[in-house]
Protein backbone atom coordinates (compact mmCIF):
# COMPACT_ATOMS: atom_id res chain seq x y z
CA UNK A 1 0.00 0.00 0.00
CA UNK A 2 2.91 2.01 1.11
CA UNK A 3 3.56 2.33 -2.59
CA UNK A 4 0.46 3.94 -3.09
CA UNK A 5 2.29 7.37 -1.88
CA UNK A 6 5.75 6.65 -3.46
CA UNK A 7 5.03 5.35 -6.81
CA UNK A 8 3.95 7.06 -10.30
CA UNK A 9 0.46 6.82 -11.66
CA UNK A 10 2.25 6.05 -15.61
CA UNK A 11 2.56 2.78 -17.13
CA UNK A 12 5.70 2.39 -18.67
CA UNK A 13 7.26 -1.25 -19.67
CA UNK A 14 11.32 -0.75 -18.16
CA UNK A 15 13.55 -2.50 -16.75
CA UNK A 16 15.57 0.38 -15.56
CA UNK A 17 14.80 0.71 -11.68
CA UNK A 18 15.63 4.73 -11.95
CA UNK A 19 12.95 5.20 -14.22
CA UNK A 20 9.28 6.05 -12.80
CA UNK A 21 6.44 2.82 -13.21
CA UNK A 22 3.69 2.23 -11.32
CA UNK A 23 2.53 -1.23 -9.48
CA UNK A 24 -0.80 -2.50 -9.53
CA UNK A 25 -1.70 -1.86 -6.07
CA UNK A 26 -1.88 1.84 -7.56
CA UNK A 27 -3.72 0.65 -10.21
CA UNK A 28 -6.20 -0.89 -7.78
CA UNK A 29 -6.64 1.90 -5.69
CA UNK A 30 -7.05 4.86 -8.15
CA UNK A 31 -9.55 2.56 -10.52
CA UNK A 32 -11.19 1.98 -7.09
CA UNK A 33 -11.12 5.49 -5.54
CA UNK A 34 -14.89 7.25 -6.68
CA UNK A 35 -18.56 6.20 -7.04
CA UNK A 36 -18.98 3.52 -9.79
CA UNK A 37 -21.74 0.60 -10.28
CA UNK A 38 -20.01 -2.22 -8.65
CA UNK A 39 -20.12 -4.07 -12.67
CA UNK A 40 -18.55 -1.10 -14.33
CA UNK A 41 -15.64 -1.74 -16.38
CA UNK A 42 -13.56 0.01 -14.36
CA UNK A 43 -14.78 -2.00 -11.07
CA UNK A 44 -13.94 -5.27 -13.11
CA UNK A 45 -10.60 -4.52 -14.15
CA UNK A 46 -9.94 -3.76 -10.55
CA UNK A 47 -10.99 -7.35 -9.83
CA UNK A 48 -8.72 -9.24 -12.73
CA UNK A 49 -5.54 -6.89 -11.23
CA UNK A 50 -6.12 -8.46 -7.68
CA UNK A 51 -7.06 -11.80 -9.62
CA UNK A 52 -3.51 -11.53 -11.29
CA UNK A 53 -1.58 -10.13 -7.58
CA UNK A 54 -3.25 -13.21 -5.80
CA UNK A 55 -2.31 -15.68 -8.79
CA UNK A 56 1.23 -14.53 -8.37
CA UNK A 57 1.47 -14.73 -4.35
CA UNK A 58 -0.53 -18.01 -4.30
CA UNK A 59 2.37 -19.73 -7.42
CA UNK A 60 5.10 -17.97 -4.98
CA UNK A 61 3.61 -20.04 -1.79
CA UNK A 62 3.15 -23.50 -3.82
CA UNK A 63 6.94 -22.78 -4.95
CA UNK A 64 8.28 -21.77 -1.28
CA UNK A 65 6.61 -24.76 0.09
CA UNK A 66 8.19 -27.48 -1.83
CA UNK A 67 11.71 -25.60 -1.44
CA UNK A 68 10.95 -26.36 2.36
CA UNK A 69 9.33 -29.85 2.06
CA UNK A 70 12.91 -30.10 0.13
CA UNK A 71 15.08 -29.25 2.31
CA UNK A 72 13.41 -29.37 6.01
CA UNK A 73 14.88 -31.92 7.78
CA UNK A 74 13.11 -34.62 10.01
CA UNK A 75 14.57 -35.07 13.37
CA UNK A 76 12.01 -37.65 14.50
CA UNK B 1 53.58 -35.83 11.89
CA UNK B 2 51.28 -34.47 14.72
CA UNK B 3 53.82 -31.62 14.52
CA UNK B 4 53.28 -30.70 11.41
CA UNK B 5 49.46 -30.90 12.18
CA UNK B 6 49.38 -28.40 14.87
CA UNK B 7 51.29 -26.18 13.01
CA UNK B 8 48.53 -25.82 10.32
CA UNK B 9 46.11 -25.21 12.68
CA UNK B 10 48.17 -22.69 14.14
CA UNK B 11 48.15 -20.93 10.98
CA UNK B 12 45.16 -21.11 10.10
CA UNK B 13 44.11 -19.71 13.25
CA UNK B 14 44.39 -15.85 13.11
CA UNK B 15 42.38 -16.27 9.68
CA UNK B 16 40.04 -18.14 11.32
CA UNK B 17 40.06 -15.47 14.26
CA UNK B 18 39.84 -12.59 11.66
CA UNK B 19 36.46 -14.29 9.99
CA UNK B 20 34.82 -14.62 13.30
CA UNK B 21 35.33 -10.62 14.12
CA UNK B 22 34.05 -9.97 10.33
CA UNK B 23 30.99 -11.98 10.50
CA UNK B 24 30.73 -9.95 14.20
CA UNK B 25 31.21 -6.43 12.00
CA UNK B 26 28.82 -7.66 9.56
CA UNK B 27 26.15 -8.19 12.07
CA UNK B 28 26.84 -5.06 14.13
CA UNK B 29 27.01 -2.77 10.67
CA UNK B 30 23.64 -4.23 9.79
CA UNK B 31 21.93 -3.34 13.04
CA UNK B 32 23.58 0.18 13.02
CA UNK B 33 22.40 0.57 9.61
CA UNK B 34 18.85 -0.30 11.08
CA UNK B 35 18.73 2.20 13.86
CA UNK B 36 19.87 4.69 11.87
CA UNK B 37 16.94 4.36 9.32
CA UNK B 38 14.89 4.20 12.37
CA UNK B 39 16.15 7.45 13.53
CA UNK B 40 16.19 9.57 10.69
CA UNK B 41 12.48 8.74 10.02
CA UNK B 42 11.30 9.76 13.53
CA UNK B 43 13.85 12.27 13.89
CA UNK B 44 12.25 14.09 10.45
CA UNK B 45 8.59 13.21 11.57
CA UNK B 46 9.47 14.65 15.14
CA UNK B 47 11.56 18.14 13.47
CA UNK B 48 8.57 18.26 10.82
CA UNK B 49 6.01 17.58 13.06
CA UNK B 50 6.04 19.12 16.54
CA UNK B 51 5.13 22.54 15.55
CA UNK B 52 1.75 21.08 14.68
CA UNK B 53 1.16 20.69 18.27
CA UNK B 54 1.53 24.71 18.52
CA UNK B 55 -1.06 27.21 17.02
CA UNK B 56 -1.09 30.80 16.26
CA UNK B 57 -3.82 32.80 17.94
CA UNK B 58 -4.32 36.03 17.25
CA UNK B 59 -5.90 39.18 19.67
CA UNK B 60 -8.45 41.20 18.69
CA UNK B 61 -10.13 43.97 20.68
CA UNK B 62 -13.99 43.05 20.04
CA UNK B 63 -16.68 45.46 20.38
CA UNK B 64 -20.36 43.27 20.44
CA UNK B 65 -22.29 46.39 19.93
CA UNK B 66 -25.96 46.24 21.06
CA UNK B 67 -26.89 47.00 17.90
CA UNK B 68 -25.71 43.53 16.61
CA UNK B 69 -28.02 41.74 18.76
CA UNK B 70 -31.23 43.28 17.57
CA UNK B 71 -31.39 45.71 20.43
CA UNK B 72 -31.42 42.99 23.28
CA UNK B 73 -29.83 39.78 23.81
CA UNK B 74 -31.98 37.01 23.71
CA UNK B 75 -30.68 33.46 22.97
CA UNK B 76 -31.97 33.83 19.13
CA UNK B 77 -30.66 37.11 18.36
CA UNK B 78 -27.14 35.65 20.03
CA UNK B 79 -27.30 33.06 17.44
CA UNK B 80 -28.38 34.98 14.72
CA UNK B 81 -25.70 37.85 14.83
CA UNK B 82 -23.16 38.29 12.04
CA UNK B 83 -19.98 37.16 13.97
CA UNK B 84 -17.91 37.65 10.80
CA UNK B 85 -18.96 41.58 10.24
CA UNK B 86 -17.98 41.91 13.72
CA UNK B 87 -14.80 40.24 13.55
CA UNK B 88 -14.27 42.20 10.04
CA UNK B 89 -15.34 45.84 11.61
CA UNK B 90 -12.51 44.81 14.34
CA UNK B 91 -9.82 43.79 12.47
CA UNK B 92 -10.97 47.27 10.25
CA UNK B 93 -10.58 49.51 13.70
CA UNK B 94 -7.22 47.82 14.16
CA UNK B 95 -5.91 49.09 11.08
CA UNK B 96 -7.75 52.41 9.91
CA UNK B 97 -5.19 52.82 6.92
CA UNK B 98 -6.39 49.60 4.75
CA UNK B 99 -9.36 51.24 2.47
CA UNK B 100 -8.91 49.35 -0.50
CA UNK B 101 -11.44 46.61 -1.07
CA UNK B 102 -8.71 43.91 -2.02
CA UNK B 103 -6.48 45.03 0.94
CA UNK B 104 -9.32 44.54 3.37
CA UNK B 105 -10.40 41.69 1.97
CA UNK B 106 -6.55 40.16 2.63
CA UNK B 107 -6.75 41.56 5.63
CA UNK B 108 -9.97 39.46 6.73
CA UNK B 109 -7.80 36.32 5.65
CA UNK B 110 -5.55 36.88 8.56
CA UNK B 111 -8.28 35.42 10.59
CA UNK B 112 -9.54 32.12 10.55
CA UNK B 113 -12.89 31.24 9.03
CA UNK B 114 -13.94 29.00 12.21
CA UNK B 115 -13.26 31.90 14.44
CA UNK B 116 -17.12 33.26 13.78
CA UNK B 117 -17.88 30.21 15.45
CA UNK B 118 -16.14 30.31 18.34
CA UNK B 119 -16.68 34.05 19.27
CA UNK B 120 -20.52 32.87 18.71
CA UNK B 121 -20.08 30.21 21.63
CA UNK B 122 -17.93 32.51 23.83
CA UNK B 123 -21.14 35.34 23.55
CA UNK B 124 -23.72 32.35 23.98
CA UNK B 125 -22.13 31.29 27.10
CA UNK B 126 -21.02 35.03 27.88
CA UNK B 127 -23.80 37.04 27.10
CA UNK B 128 -22.91 39.59 29.48
CA UNK B 129 -19.79 40.27 27.22
CA UNK B 130 -22.51 41.76 25.04
CA UNK B 131 -22.25 45.98 25.18
CA UNK B 132 -18.67 46.04 26.15
CA UNK B 133 -15.20 45.68 24.39
CA UNK B 134 -13.33 42.35 25.26
CA UNK B 135 -10.13 40.98 23.71
CA UNK B 136 -10.25 37.86 22.45
CA UNK B 137 -7.93 35.40 21.15
CA UNK B 138 -8.93 34.32 17.53
CA UNK B 139 -7.66 31.50 15.62
CA UNK B 140 -5.00 32.70 12.81
CA UNK B 141 -5.76 31.48 9.29
CA UNK B 142 -2.88 28.89 8.20
CA UNK B 143 -0.88 30.91 6.64
CA UNK B 144 -0.49 33.28 9.16
CA UNK B 145 0.35 29.65 11.55
CA UNK B 146 2.74 28.73 8.57
CA UNK B 147 4.58 32.05 8.97
CA UNK B 148 4.95 32.42 12.07
CA UNK B 149 6.50 29.07 12.25
CA UNK B 150 9.39 30.24 10.37
CA UNK B 151 8.10 28.25 7.01
CA UNK B 152 7.80 31.25 4.83
CA UNK B 153 10.60 32.59 3.83
CA UNK B 154 10.00 36.70 3.45
CA UNK B 155 13.08 36.62 0.35
CA UNK B 156 10.59 34.57 -2.00
CA UNK B 157 9.75 37.32 -4.74
CA UNK B 158 6.03 38.27 -3.55
CA UNK B 159 4.08 36.57 -6.73
CA UNK B 160 5.42 33.13 -5.73
CA UNK B 161 4.23 33.08 -2.07
CA UNK B 162 0.38 33.21 -0.66
CA UNK B 163 1.32 35.09 2.06
CA UNK B 164 1.85 38.95 0.91
CA UNK B 165 3.70 41.54 1.91
CA UNK B 166 1.46 43.33 3.71
CA UNK B 167 -0.09 40.40 4.82
CA UNK B 168 3.02 40.22 6.82
CA UNK B 169 3.75 43.72 7.33
CA UNK B 170 0.29 43.42 9.81
CA UNK B 171 1.19 40.20 11.37
CA UNK B 172 4.60 42.19 12.51
CA UNK B 173 2.38 44.70 13.45
CA UNK B 174 0.50 42.47 15.03
CA UNK B 175 3.38 41.16 16.89
CA UNK B 176 4.81 44.74 17.90
CA UNK B 177 1.82 44.84 20.40
CA UNK B 178 2.03 41.57 21.56
CA UNK B 179 -0.98 40.43 19.98
CA UNK B 180 0.32 37.32 18.28
CA UNK B 181 0.98 34.04 20.59
CA UNK B 182 1.28 30.34 19.97
CA UNK B 183 -0.73 28.22 22.22
CA UNK B 184 -1.27 24.89 22.70
CA UNK B 185 -3.06 23.41 19.66
CA UNK B 186 -6.37 21.85 21.60
CA UNK B 187 -8.30 21.90 17.85
CA UNK B 188 -5.96 19.22 17.00
CA UNK B 189 -7.01 16.73 19.26
CA UNK B 190 -10.51 17.50 19.48
CA UNK B 191 -11.60 18.42 16.10
CA UNK B 192 -12.87 16.20 13.02
CA UNK B 193 -10.95 16.65 9.57
CA UNK B 194 -11.20 19.94 7.59
CA UNK B 195 -10.54 22.25 4.28
CA UNK B 196 -8.92 24.77 6.55
CA UNK B 197 -5.50 23.20 8.41
CA UNK B 198 -6.16 25.54 11.46
CA UNK B 199 -9.76 23.70 12.03
CA UNK B 200 -8.32 20.47 10.69
CA UNK B 201 -8.21 17.67 13.60
CA UNK B 202 -7.01 14.10 14.55
CA UNK B 203 -10.42 12.96 16.60
CA UNK B 204 -12.15 11.87 13.81
CA UNK B 205 -9.55 9.26 12.46
CA UNK B 206 -8.51 8.35 16.11
CA UNK B 207 -12.10 7.11 16.87
CA UNK B 208 -12.16 5.66 13.25
CA UNK B 209 -9.52 3.58 13.99
CA UNK B 210 -10.07 2.73 17.53
CA UNK B 211 -13.73 1.33 16.44
CA UNK B 212 -12.22 -0.67 13.45
CA UNK B 213 -9.79 -2.20 15.76
CA UNK B 214 -12.05 -2.86 18.26
CA UNK B 215 -14.15 -4.81 15.73
CA UNK B 216 -11.21 -6.89 14.57
CA UNK B 217 -10.11 -7.59 17.60
CA UNK B 218 -13.62 -9.22 18.63
CA UNK B 219 -13.75 -11.03 15.52
CA UNK B 220 -9.93 -11.58 14.30
CA UNK B 221 -8.88 -13.16 18.52
CA UNK B 222 -11.44 -15.68 18.84
CA UNK B 223 -11.98 -16.83 15.52
CA UNK B 224 -8.20 -17.33 14.86
CA UNK B 225 -7.78 -18.88 18.12
CA UNK B 226 -10.69 -21.45 17.28
CA UNK B 227 -9.49 -22.46 13.64
CA UNK B 228 -5.50 -23.01 15.05
CA UNK B 229 -6.59 -25.29 17.49
CA UNK B 230 -9.28 -27.41 15.62
CA UNK B 231 -6.33 -27.14 13.01
CA UNK B 232 -3.97 -28.27 15.15
CA UNK B 233 -5.18 -30.38 17.56
CA UNK B 234 -8.10 -31.95 16.59
CA UNK B 235 -8.11 -31.88 12.66
CA UNK B 236 -6.67 -35.32 10.54
CA UNK B 237 -4.27 -34.38 8.36
CA UNK B 238 -5.33 -35.34 4.76
CA UNK B 239 -5.47 -33.38 1.34
CA UNK B 240 -8.54 -31.49 2.77
CA UNK B 241 -6.42 -29.73 5.75
CA UNK B 242 -3.17 -29.54 3.23
CA UNK B 243 -5.06 -27.44 1.24
CA UNK B 244 -6.58 -25.31 3.94
CA UNK B 245 -2.69 -24.83 5.00
CA UNK B 246 -1.48 -23.46 1.65
CA UNK B 247 -4.40 -21.58 1.73
CA UNK B 248 -3.94 -19.94 5.11
CA UNK B 249 -0.24 -19.39 4.27
CA UNK B 250 -1.23 -18.38 0.55
CA UNK B 251 -3.56 -15.50 2.32
CA UNK B 252 -0.83 -14.43 4.71
CA UNK B 253 1.22 -13.10 2.23
CA UNK B 254 -1.16 -11.84 -0.25
CA UNK B 255 -1.12 -7.84 -0.82
CA UNK B 256 -3.73 -6.39 1.77
CA UNK B 257 -5.19 -4.38 -1.02
CA UNK B 258 -7.10 -7.80 -2.23
CA UNK B 259 -8.90 -7.95 1.28
CA UNK B 260 -10.19 -4.71 0.07
CA UNK B 261 -11.34 -6.07 -3.09
CA UNK B 262 -13.12 -8.74 -0.92
CA UNK B 263 -14.40 -6.74 1.17
CA UNK B 264 -15.74 -4.46 -1.42
CA UNK B 265 -17.26 -7.26 -2.99
CA UNK B 266 -18.58 -9.40 -0.38
CA UNK B 267 -19.86 -6.91 2.41
CA UNK B 268 -20.62 -3.84 0.34
CA UNK B 269 -21.97 -5.16 -3.12
CA UNK B 270 -23.64 -8.62 -1.42
CA UNK B 271 -24.77 -7.57 2.10
CA UNK B 272 -25.47 -4.22 1.13
CA UNK B 273 -23.28 -2.88 4.14
CA UNK B 274 -23.20 1.36 4.18
CA UNK B 275 -19.75 2.58 2.95
CA UNK B 276 -17.04 4.23 4.76
CA UNK B 277 -17.95 2.51 8.39
CA UNK B 278 -15.71 1.44 10.68
CA UNK B 279 -17.42 -1.91 11.50
CA UNK B 280 -16.92 -2.54 7.28
CA UNK B 281 -12.92 -1.41 7.74
CA UNK B 282 -12.76 -3.87 10.68
CA UNK B 283 -14.46 -6.60 9.46
CA UNK B 284 -12.15 -6.24 6.30
CA UNK B 285 -9.04 -5.53 8.56
CA UNK B 286 -10.23 -8.92 10.66
CA UNK B 287 -10.12 -10.90 7.19
CA UNK B 288 -6.48 -9.50 6.96
CA UNK B 289 -4.82 -10.99 10.43
CA UNK B 290 -7.01 -13.76 10.43
CA UNK B 291 -4.03 -15.78 8.89
CA UNK B 292 -1.50 -13.78 10.72
CA UNK B 293 -2.89 -15.29 13.78
CA UNK B 294 -3.93 -18.64 12.78
CA UNK B 295 -0.10 -19.05 11.44
CA UNK B 296 1.59 -17.73 15.07
CA UNK B 297 -1.00 -19.81 17.24
CA UNK B 298 -0.82 -22.62 15.60
CA UNK B 299 3.26 -22.62 16.23
CA UNK B 300 2.21 -21.46 19.85
CA UNK B 301 0.16 -25.11 20.08
CA UNK B 302 2.83 -27.03 18.56
CA UNK B 303 5.46 -26.03 21.15
CA UNK B 304 3.58 -26.95 24.15
CA UNK B 305 5.61 -29.98 24.57
CA UNK B 306 3.53 -33.48 24.04
CA UNK B 307 4.31 -34.62 27.20
CA UNK B 308 1.74 -32.33 29.27
CA UNK B 309 -1.25 -33.27 26.78
CA UNK B 310 -0.15 -36.91 27.68
CA UNK B 311 0.08 -36.52 31.18
CA UNK B 312 -3.93 -34.83 31.06
CA UNK B 313 -4.95 -37.68 28.90
CA UNK B 314 -3.13 -39.81 31.58
CA UNK B 315 -4.89 -38.76 34.50
CA UNK B 316 -8.51 -39.36 32.57
CA UNK B 317 -9.15 -35.47 30.82
CA UNK B 318 -11.18 -35.60 27.77
CA UNK B 319 -9.24 -33.89 24.46
CA UNK B 320 -11.56 -31.28 25.00
CA UNK B 321 -10.17 -30.79 28.43
CA UNK B 322 -7.06 -31.32 27.60
CA UNK B 323 -6.66 -28.51 25.44
CA UNK B 324 -8.88 -26.12 27.01
CA UNK B 325 -7.27 -26.61 30.44
CA UNK B 326 -3.76 -27.73 30.07
CA UNK B 327 -2.68 -26.67 26.52
CA UNK B 328 -4.28 -23.04 25.70
CA UNK B 329 -3.47 -21.37 29.02
CA UNK B 330 0.35 -22.38 28.02
CA UNK B 331 -0.06 -21.33 24.07
CA UNK B 332 -1.97 -18.16 25.37
CA UNK B 333 1.46 -15.92 25.24
CA UNK B 334 2.55 -17.23 22.05
CA UNK B 335 -1.01 -16.46 20.32
CA UNK B 336 -0.94 -13.10 21.89
CA UNK B 337 1.98 -12.23 20.15
CA UNK B 338 0.57 -13.09 17.09
CA UNK B 339 -2.20 -11.00 17.83
CA UNK B 340 -0.11 -7.95 18.32
CA UNK B 341 1.63 -8.48 15.15
CA UNK B 342 -1.68 -8.55 13.74
CA UNK B 343 -3.12 -5.94 14.67
CA UNK B 344 -0.21 -3.57 14.35
CA UNK B 345 -0.45 -4.46 11.35
CA UNK B 346 -4.00 -4.03 10.69
CA UNK B 347 -3.64 -0.46 12.73
CA UNK B 348 -0.98 1.00 10.07
CA UNK B 349 -2.85 -0.65 6.81
CA UNK B 350 -4.60 1.57 4.60
CA UNK B 351 -4.93 0.01 1.23
CA UNK B 352 -7.84 -2.14 2.01
CA UNK B 353 -9.81 1.24 3.83
CA UNK B 354 -9.32 3.03 0.87
CA UNK B 355 -11.34 0.57 -1.27
CA UNK B 356 -13.94 -0.23 0.58
CA UNK B 357 -14.87 4.02 1.03
CA UNK B 358 -13.32 5.19 4.16
CA UNK B 359 -11.26 7.59 2.45
CA UNK B 360 -14.57 10.04 2.28
CA UNK B 361 -14.08 13.89 3.69
CA UNK B 362 -16.02 13.27 7.24
CA UNK B 363 -16.04 16.63 8.95
CA UNK B 364 -18.40 14.37 11.93
CA UNK B 365 -16.28 12.31 14.69
CA UNK B 366 -17.87 8.80 14.66
CA UNK B 367 -19.39 8.64 17.66
CA UNK B 368 -20.12 4.22 17.07
CA UNK B 369 -18.95 1.78 14.86
CA UNK B 370 -21.66 2.15 12.27
CA UNK B 371 -21.01 6.04 11.82
CA UNK B 372 -18.85 7.26 8.69
CA UNK B 373 -15.23 7.36 9.38
CA UNK B 374 -11.51 7.55 8.40
CA UNK B 375 -8.80 5.71 10.19
CA UNK B 376 -5.60 7.25 10.74
CA UNK B 377 -3.25 6.07 8.33
CA UNK B 378 -6.48 7.05 5.41
CA UNK B 379 -6.17 10.81 7.60
CA UNK B 380 -2.49 10.47 6.96
CA UNK B 381 -2.77 10.01 3.12
CA UNK B 382 -5.27 12.28 2.34
CA UNK B 383 -2.98 15.11 4.48
CA UNK B 384 -0.06 14.26 2.69
CA UNK B 385 -2.12 15.20 -0.48
CA UNK B 386 -3.67 18.27 0.36
CA UNK B 387 -1.38 21.00 -1.02
CA UNK B 388 -1.71 23.14 2.04
CA UNK B 389 2.06 24.12 3.48
CA UNK B 390 -0.07 23.81 7.32
CA UNK B 391 -0.95 20.30 6.34
CA UNK B 392 2.48 19.25 5.95
CA UNK B 393 3.57 19.52 9.59
CA UNK B 394 0.01 18.00 10.25
CA UNK B 395 0.70 15.05 8.53
CA UNK B 396 3.85 14.67 10.84
CA UNK B 397 1.85 15.53 13.37
CA UNK B 398 -0.66 12.68 12.88
CA UNK B 399 2.10 9.98 11.89
CA UNK B 400 3.41 10.43 15.52
CA UNK B 401 -0.50 9.89 16.96
CA UNK B 402 -0.65 6.78 14.89
CA UNK B 403 2.74 5.66 16.52
CA UNK B 404 1.83 6.51 20.35
CA UNK B 405 -1.66 4.73 19.28
CA UNK B 406 0.46 1.55 18.03
CA UNK B 407 2.97 1.57 21.29
CA UNK B 408 -0.57 1.90 23.17
CA UNK B 409 -1.89 -1.25 21.91
CA UNK B 410 0.87 -3.10 21.72
CA UNK B 411 1.50 -2.03 25.56
CA UNK B 412 -1.37 -3.18 26.36
CA UNK B 413 -1.22 -6.91 25.24
CA UNK B 414 2.24 -7.29 25.71
CA UNK B 415 0.88 -6.50 29.27
CA UNK B 416 -1.76 -9.66 28.89
CA UNK B 417 0.67 -11.60 27.51
CA UNK B 418 2.93 -10.91 30.33
CA UNK B 419 -0.04 -11.91 33.21
CA UNK B 420 -0.77 -15.44 31.03
CA UNK B 421 2.76 -16.41 30.98
CA UNK B 422 4.18 -19.43 32.54
CA UNK B 423 7.26 -21.71 32.63
CA UNK B 424 7.22 -25.18 32.68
Amino acid sequence: MNVVMAAGLAANLTANPFESVTTVTVQIVTLLIGDQEFDSPKTLAAFALGLVLFVITLILNVIALQVVRKYKEQYE
Amino acid sequence: MSMKQTEIIKQGLARRYNAERRFRIYGLSAIICGVAFLVFLLGTTFVNGYTAFLQTYIALDITLADSDFDGDATAESIARADYLGIIKRSLREHFPEVTKRRDKSNLYKLVSSGAQYDLRKEVAENPELIGRTTTFWMLADDEVDVYMKGRIDPAVPEKNRRLKDRSIAWIEALKAQDRVERKFNILFFTNGDSREPEQAGILGAVMGSLFAILVTMLLAFPIGVAAAIYLQEFASRNRFTDLIEVNINNLAAVPSIIFGLLGLAIFLNFFNLPRSIPLVGGMVLALMTLPTIIISSRAALAAVPPSIREAALGVGASPVQTVLHHVLPLAMPGMLTGTIIGLAQALGESAPLLVIGMVAFIVDIPGSPLDPGTALPVQIYLWADSPERAFVERTSAAIMVLLLFLVAVNGLIVLLRKKFERRW
